[in-house]
């Protein structure tokens, strides 16, 4: 890096920035369309009204993986920017927290050496901490009642969590190997 | 800032997983624990929410005819109060999720409108405390 010329590092540094946001932009265009897909699924009778599985999770994890944190961060953004325009207020609040718990709760798990957790555990996390942070904003806009919801919400959240981290196992490796993603 | 330099492939699953495993059925017991513990049936009451304040509390054993309850939230619901139980009628709600829900006729129990901002639960009546315990 040292002894490369000012306008080569600026370039490098330029394109580097280019590929993270088109990076982003990829992965929360993905992430909309997982929200999409989730929208249009018939909501389970026992499902708490606006609650959402976790499916665009799976972008998140990618956006971890291959942008860092803050890149992450700004999928999530996305995705509550997408729930305000499509489902209202309470909705971008709800996705919005559940996004922001389940990012760090992943970011962290994928970080830490000591402990090696496989894809499993980063998903059913990930969806675990999604529900709990949609049931908390639930609790504040909503009511207290929504609180009969969290057991029959945290078991649908490990059968998510499971789907999405083997989807996330299966399709990584993948897209490791497209060169716009590596 | 790119993590994908290493090309070790994660596995599915490590015995680290257990960990978030456990944490959520340790949390879906007691959670169950703490919905089912306040089992006295002695009577029931309807906490009617309304965007996040409690709007009224309807003690249902002193109901004698059903009647209809227009709310009015960010939208308009209706909820129908007997002495067997809350359900919603109808709600400008796009996704009648509320209205789906049927009615709720026991303790613990609940059912929102999340667009509307209404939300109903049942408490058994010792629970609202003062002096509907005392009178019920
Ligand atoms: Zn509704």
């Amino acid at each position: 890096m040292l002894c490369r010329g000012d306008s080569m590092k600026e370039k490098v540094m330029m394109n580097k920035s280019v590929l993270v946001l088109t990076r982003i932009g990829l992965l929360s265009a993905v992430a909309l369309i997982l929200s999409a897909v989730e929208n249009m699924i018939p909501a389970l009778p026992f499902a708490l009204p606006g609650m959402k599985l976790g499916l665009s999770n799976l972008a998140v994890m990618f956006a971890l993986e291959l942008c860092s944190l803050p890149g992450a961060v700004c999928v999530v953004a996305a995705k509550a920017v997408f729930a305000l325009l499509t489902r209202g207020v309470t909705a971008f609040f709800m996705s919005l927290a559940g996004g922001v718990l389940a990012t760090l709760a992943m970011w962290m798990m994928l970080r830490i050496k000591k402990l090696q957790f496989g894809c499993l555990g980063i998903g059913i996390a990930g969806a675990f901490l999604h529900n709990c942070g949609q049931l908390l904003v639930a609790l504040v806009l909503v009511s207290d009642a929504v609180y009969a919801y969290f057991p029959v919400l945290s078991l649908a959240s490990v059968a998510t969590g499971a789907l999405t981290g083997l989807v996330y196992y299966i399709i990584m490796p993948h897209l490791k190997r497209i060169p716009l993603l590596s | 800032m790119n993590y994908s330099s290493d090309n070790t492939k994660r596995a599915y699953f490590r015995m680290a997983d257990l960990i978030p495993l456990a944490v959520i059925v340790l949390s879906v017991v007691l959670g169950v624990v703490f919905l089912l513990s306040p089992k006295d049936e002695k009577g029931l009451t309807a906490v009617v929410s309304v965007e996040g304040e409690v709007y009224t509390e309807v003690a249902l054993d002193a109901v004698k005819e059903p009647y209809e309850l227009t709310l009015h939230g960010d939208r308009e619901a209706v909820l129908l109060i007997s002495s067997d139980g809350v359900r919603f009628v109808t709600s400008d709600c796009p996704d009648k999720l509320c209205v789906n829900t049927g009615m709720i006729s026991r303790s613990g129990q609940s059912a929102v409108c999340l667009p509307a901002r209404v939300s109903v639960k049942l408490i058994s009546s010792e629970e609202s405390g003062g002096i509907d315990a005392l009178s019920g």
